[in-house]
């Protein structure tokens, strides 16, 4: 599970990191067509916001899988070990019992959309694709925290609960 | 409700879980316990959120920055800063001055700038015997500068939160900015001659020639970024994403320092950054609908009035929860989470937004090199194994300069919107 998510963590960071550069230069595209040749894309703007979108919640499954969410950890970082361990369980408990539950209701927004083919106004993108990655990103993070609850639980059988 | 929208987040954000889990759990628990409304909503607000044109200056400028860090543009303007200054006492510092306001003028990101400086200032500062104290606390601070001065990622943050322009916001932090830079110099020059620095070498024009030839595609990215949105040639989100293609071009190109490689590793650490960021943006925008349509904020501003302080006094409080807030919180998600509930209540003093939002910036730029958790010094730590109360110690004289600036930016509201009727008219 740890090696699959791992793959997939990389796999994500390299597509969107392709993606990134494509908006650059569909950005300066826009930029250089409007300033030269008096043209403006009229689809640009939204595709560049829905692509950023969809970096927002795509990526944060990478964000989750190196554990680099921004956290306030005053009280944490000084706790024994054995009350550090006990806070990251019921962290992991709480993001799958939280993500799913929403991801519950985005995947009913989501099927709506589909179901009425709703497009975007100016690119006409389908509205469920990128409402869609809310729900990606809300179900990868569910599972990298179950993946990662999956680790402290045997890690303590492992060690006999004496962390 | 008190109980979702306050206490359940209070505890979970004092447990140390994550920013984005403690907002998406209150405001979950806040619609599902409290509220009759479709649940269906919580989606909409989480993709309306960051569905926002403004919001795409963040991941451009961030990029941007990394390209500039990773393709040497940052090293040649430290270079240039340091070529054009003349036997004074205290050379070496000031050039670490200037350049944190250059490099903070070219990335927005204080972290970065602190990386980039404390690798090149820091052997000079210690071959000049400036003691570590001294340099840590002058490189962390200077780093800090970078968030004030345009363009800057906490503003356009802010610029979400509080739903105002980016451009205002920007021509709003250039003088509160170079106030900073202009204490933190004098300051130098005062340590310099006080404690009998060496002068360093004399203005060279052979030197200064040199170092501006290296230097002048660097100096060409403030000047792209500043000239193209005050000229009204770009929005601040495409003077980003054109700042990211010169950077690149220039980097690559020119400079010949940048692989494309490093292009995609620069891409991916953006990624991840801005994945980081604006997940939160993202729940705390569900949760600034909730506070506001639970009149959280007007309750709030009712019971200041009820209290009748004088406009002063609020902000002198609100100052005092700024910075114990920004030494706390990282300074995004304090944006995030305090300007809902902070904004209407200065703006029913009559205090302006944009002048509210460069108090915000300034106070939680201090709180990126306060301990305990200042970014900025984990950042000089990590580059430097310089001790962490080496670094404690040398913060002092300058948390006080930034205080300074920070009393004179918040009751002298022209030095904040001067540049705004400067650049932008009335």
């Amino acid at each position: 599970m740890r090696r699959v998510l791992e793959i997939l963590s990389n796999w994500i960071g390299n597509a969107l990191a392709v993606l990134l550069i494509l908006m650059v230069l569909l950005l300066c595209l826009g930029v250089a067509l409007r300033y030269i040749w008096g043209v403006s894309l009229l689809w640009a703007d939204e595709t560049l916001v829905f692509a950023m979108v969809g970096m927002v919640f795509v990526g944060a499954i990478g964000v989750s899988h190196r554990d680099q969410h921004l956290r306030m950890s005053l009280l944490t970082h000084n706790a024994s070990r054995r009350v550090r361990r006990f806070f990251a369980i019921f962290e992991q408990i709480a993001t799958v019992a939280v993500c799913l539950f929403v991801a519950h209701y985005s995947f009913k927004a989501v099927s709506r959309l589909s179901a009425r083919g709703t497009l975007s106004n100016m690119a006409e993108i389908p509205l469920w694709l990128i409402q869609g990655t809310v729900l990606v990103g809300l179900v990868g993070m569910a599972l990298v925290a179950a993946a990662r609850l999956w680790d402290l639980l045997t890690q303590t059988r492992r060690t006999g609960g004496s962390n | 409700m008190i109980w979702t929208l306050v206490v359940l987040p209070l505890v979970m954000m004092l447990m140390g879980f994550p920013i984005f889990l403690v907002l998406l759990a209150a405001s979950a628990a806040t619609m599902a316990f409290t509220m009759h409304m479709p649940m269906v909503a919580l989606q909409q607000y989480l993709f309306a959120s960051v569905n926002a044109y403004a919001l795409l200056a963040l991941p451009f400028f961030i990029f941007a920055g990394e390209l500039m860090d990773r393709g040497g543009i940052a090293q040649r303007l430290i270079e240039l800063m340091r070529a054009s200054m003349g036997r004074v006492p205290g050379k070496v510092p000031l050039t670490g001055i200037t350049s944190g306001a250059v490099f903070g003028a070219i990335t927005g990101v204080g972290a970065a700038s602190v990386a980039t400086l404390s690798k090149v200032m820091l052997p000079s500062l210690r071959e000049d015997k400036y003691p570590d104290s001294y340099s840590s606390g002058l490189l962390v601070s200077a780093g800090a500068v970078g968030v004030i001065l345009p363009p800057s990622i906490p503003m356009i943050v802010y610029a979400a939160a509080a739903d105002e322009s980016i451009p205002r916001l920007y021509a709003a932090g250039i003088f509160p900015g170079l106030l900073i830079v202009g204490l933190l110099c004098l300051h130098a020059l005062w340590v310099g001659r006080r404690h009998d620095m060496p002068a360093s070498e004399a203005f060279s024009i052979r030197r200064f020639v040199n170092a501006f030839r290296r230097g002048i595609w660097a100096a060409g990215v403030p000047v792209l970024i500043i000239g193209g949105i005050y000229g009204g040639i770009f929005s601040p989100t495409e003077a980003a994403g054109v700042a990211c293609l010169y950077a690149f071009l220039v980097s690559w190109g020119v400079m010949r320092h940048l692989t494309l490689k490093d292009l995609l590793e620069a891409a991916r650490t953006t990624v991840m950054f801005t994945s980081q960021i604006m997940i939160v943006i993202a729940c705390a925008g569900v949760f600034s609908w909730l506070i506001t349509v639970n009149q959280v904020s007007g309750q709030l501003v009712a019971l200041i009035d009820a209290m009748a302080l004088q406009p002063w006094v609020l902000l002198l409080a609100i100052n005092i929860l700024l910075l114990i807030v920004g030494c706390l919180v990282d300074p995004l998600s304090a944006i995030l989470l305090l300007t809902p509930l902070l904004l209407p209540l200065i703006t029913a003093v009559g205090v302006d937004p944009v002048h509210f939002g460069i108090i915000l910036t300034v106070n939680l730029a201090i709180g990126l090199f306060t301990p305990p958790f200042g970014i900025n010094i984990f950042v000089l730590q990590s580059l430097s194994r310089i001790d962490l109360r080496v670094i404690y110690g040398g913060i002092l004289p300058f948390f006080a300069i930034y205080l300074l600036a920070l009393l004179l930016v918040t009751y002298v509201p022209e030095i904040s919107l001067f540049g705004v009727s400067l650049l932008m008219g009335n």
